[in-house]
């Protein structure tokens, strides 16, 4: 459930961006020969959406129908109620209703004529509405598409990258405020919730673990349509001072393109391990942020230039506590900038 | 140790949860018993419970375990320990902690043969999913190919938490305070000038410092304007506006709603006479509740006081949603609406709330949740159910 602010602000994001993105979908959709394509999102995945339209599945689900010419409808399960809400803050026009996403896809081709229906992102699609749309319109011919959205997001315009900049220092001020002495756990929570949602923050997901004054907090922030991930452990043990290290030796080696073995070989290099302990170094994609990257098969591969990418660098001590430095970085062609710290 | 894992004696019970204390111990086994029950009544060899990020009160209801990650699984056979399956690491150590779960395994979307080698290890011929409607593709693709039959045991499980236990309704118990705390929040940080985005961030730090998990919080201000609820904007809050809530904290696994309206400065008659109709319909929806009611009776009750004074109009969906809804381990379990004939028996929570728009006052939220005892509802939040006023006290 999004709680925090939401809003549509063409000093963000200037207007004509918002058209530009759904036409380069478009010209992906035109190479595959597919003349509707479908986005489906839920409230906890819903940046697909959210990058073409600016509107956030605040709440349940929503599926984007968007043609090989034209602007994209959104389709919905939701009230009408809502409509005036959800055209105040974002692009779309085109707003419909239904009971059954089967229903909604067949009302909106119906004056179309039959031709080719792509699912983007299909492995991610529930399965049981993949069923019901084919079903509703069998005339129509289905195919699986690829992370097309996803992969549009992986690369920030300059407009995204001040947005996430602006958000940025919004969140600096937030581990600032969690870091204060004193705090327990869910105090240091409290601290960064007030700071982040008085900032303008849309979402927070927060993840905490604490024994013995050893304190662990993971953030996943929303900002508009952008993320950043941190985690911080506090506590005194000795070996959390080289998690400094080890991120600085990580993000000296990060260039667009590097392989990610050279990465975590940098880092590990520069990690003091208590006896028995392990350590895993691992990045993920803005683009795949809400989900920390669980929902992308994995790859060798570290980020590409111009893509916002999560450094996290874990240690699992033999009787299974867990440290994590995690920071969100911008991967620039003279190398990585830090900037979650 | 995990947040939610807060009793240090469960992290004595690692493996099959044979370690946990009594009255823990004595919950799992009612919970599996009860599911187990279900899966044999529909020819079920096991029950796999798929929780995405946005519904996991199965998954928790079975391992009562807090997980984050994208896609986490917890299967149940008809003889057995449980075994639950993550894509988040933290997410194993998180579910072995809570003591009901010990075999956890990790998986990835493009890697489930530790969770398809379980179910063809222990012979599933017919298995039902949990949230089988939003199983993605990928996974539901390698399940399907592990398992001859998948059913949905979508309803299976949702009958099965419905009636809380005294375990449950325990933890419910503390969890409202939670909920009484943020109305208390929400009320005393409101005065002219602040944002809704504001209101939100102080009811949102409040809360976390109190333990809650999570929150579902929707929002409106203004004047006889409002038409609905939604998520906060830039607005400021004026004078003579009416604020309106509905205020859902997730604490120990259970969702506590309460909604509320509260005024900027004096109540106006306008306001005060709305909030009388939604208390009589909130009242009226309380007093007919028993065991066995059916969610269309307690809605009727509700409707026939807008309708009693020539508001019935505004009970249809072109105003408003429901008139009220389950919750527990999920936030909007079945809705309190003429025509849904479910039964809510002895220990159903669910939450009586008219909200709608009418002329009087523009939209208006009210209402509380409540347990279904033998002698009738009993509320499980304390917060007085009056008309509030920003005037009552500030701490800005």
């Amino acid at each position: 459930m999004k709680r925090g602010l939401v809003v549509l602000d063409p000093a963000e994001i200037p207007t004509a961006e918002w058209g530009e993105r759904v036409r380069a979908v478009q010209a992906e959709l035109r190479a595959a020969g597919v003349d509707v394509a479908l986005v489906y999102n839920d409230v906890s995945r819903g940046d697909d959406i959210g990058y073409l339209t600016n509107l956030v599945i605040y709440w349940n689900e929503g599926m984007l129908a968007i043609p090989v010419e034209g602007e994209a409808t959104l389709l919905t399960k939701l009230s009408k109620r809502v409509f005036s809400w959800m055209q105040k803050t974002s692009v779309l026009e085109d707003l419909r209703s239904g009971q059954t996403l089967g229903k909604l896809v067949a009302g909106y081709v119906a004056d179309r004529p039959a031709g080719t229906i792509g699912f983007i992102d299909a492995d991610l699609w529930p399965a049981a509405y993949v069923e019901e749309i084919a079903a509703a319109v069998p005339e129509w011919t289905t195919v699986e598409l690829g992370p097309l959205v996803r992969d549009a997001r992986k690369i920030l315009s300059p407009a995204e990258l001040g947005v996430i900049r602006s958000a940025a220092g919004v969140l600096r001020d937030a581990l600032a405020a969690a870091d204060t002495g004193g705090l327990d756990m869910r105090g240091r929570m409290g601290a960064f919730e007030s700071v982040a949602r008085h900032g303008g923050f849309t979402d927070v997901l927060l993840r905490g673990t604490e024994a013995d004054g050893h304190v662990t907090i993971e953030t996943a922030g929303e900002y508009r349509q952008s993320w950043l991930l941190t985690g911080r452990t506090y506590g005194d043990a000795a070996f959390l001072g080289s998690l400094a290290d080890a991120q600085r030796a990580a993000l000296a080696a990060i260039a667009p393109g590097v392989a990610w073995s050279k990465v975590e070989a940098a880092a590990l290099a520069a990690l003091a391990l208590p006896d028995g302990a392990t350590a895993v170094v691992t990045w993920s994609s803005q683009a795949d942020f809400a989900n920390r990257g669980e929902l992308r098969p994995t790859s060798p591969a570290g980020p590409a230039a111009g893509e916002v990418a999560a450094l996290q660098l874990e240690v699992i001590e033999e009787g299974g506590r867990r440290s994590v430095l995690t920071d969100t970085f911008l991967t620039a062609a003279g190398g990585a900038e830090l900037l979650s710290a | 140790m995990s947040i939610q894992a807060s009793a240090a004696q469960k992290l004595a019970a690692p493996g099959s949860g044979g370690g946990l204390l009594g009255e823990d111990a004595a919950e799992r086994a009612l919970r599996y018993e009860k599911v187990r029950a279900a899966m044999a009544g529909q020819g079920l060899d096991a029950v796999l419970a798929f929780a995405p990020i946005w519904r996991r009160e199965n998954l928790r209801y079975l391992t009562d375990a807090s997980v984050g990650g994208a896609a986490t699984f917890a299967l149940l056979a008809a003889n057995g320990d449980p075994v639950a399956f993550t894509t988040r690491a933290e997410d194993a150590a998180a579910i072995r902690a809570a003591g009901w779960v010990g075999d956890v395994r990790r998986i990835r979307i493009d890697d489930t043969r530790e969770l398809t080698g379980a179910l063809r290890d222990l012979g599933v011929t017919r298995l039902g999913v949990g949230h089988l409607e939003l199983l993605p593709l990928a996974f539901s693709r390698v399940i399907r190919g592990a398992v001859p039959e998948v059913v949905s045991a979508s309803k299976l499980l949702d009958g099965a938490r419905m009636v809380k236990s005294a375990w449950e309704l325990a933890r419910m118990r503390k969890a409202a305070l939670v909920s009484d705390a943020a109305w208390r929040t929400f009320v005393e940080v409101l005065e002219p000038g602040i944002t809704e985005y504001d209101i939100v961030a102080e009811v949102e730090a409040d809360i976390k410092r109190l333990g809650a998990e999570d929150n579902f919080m929707l929002i409106a201000s203004g004047r006889d304007e409002v038409l609905g609820m939604t998520p906060p904007g830039r607005r400021r809050i004026e004078v003579g506006d009416m604020v309106r809530t509905e205020l859902t904290p997730q604490t120990d696994g259970y969702w506590l709603q309460i909604c509320r309206s509260v005024t900027v400065g004096p109540v106006s008659g306008a306001q005060q006479k709305s909030f009388e109709l939604f208390h009589e319909a909130a009242e009226a929806g309380f007093a007919v509740v028993r065991p066995g009611i059916t969610a269309h009776e307690v809605a009727v009750a509700e409707n026939d006081v807008f309708r009693k004074h020539g508001y019935g109009e505004y009970c249809t969906s072109q105003w408003t949603r429901v008139r009220g809804h389950g919750l527990g381990l999920h936030l909007d379990e079945t809705p309190i609406i003429e025509g849904n004939q479910t039964v809510l028996p002895e220990g159903a929570t669910f939450i009586i709330h008219p909200n709608t728009y009418t002329p009087i006052a523009g939209y208006h939220v009210f209402g509380d949740q409540v347990v279904v005892t033998a002698a009738g509802a009993e509320y499980l939040v304390s917060t007085e159910r009056r008309m509030f006023s920003s005037d009552e006290g500030s701490r800005r």
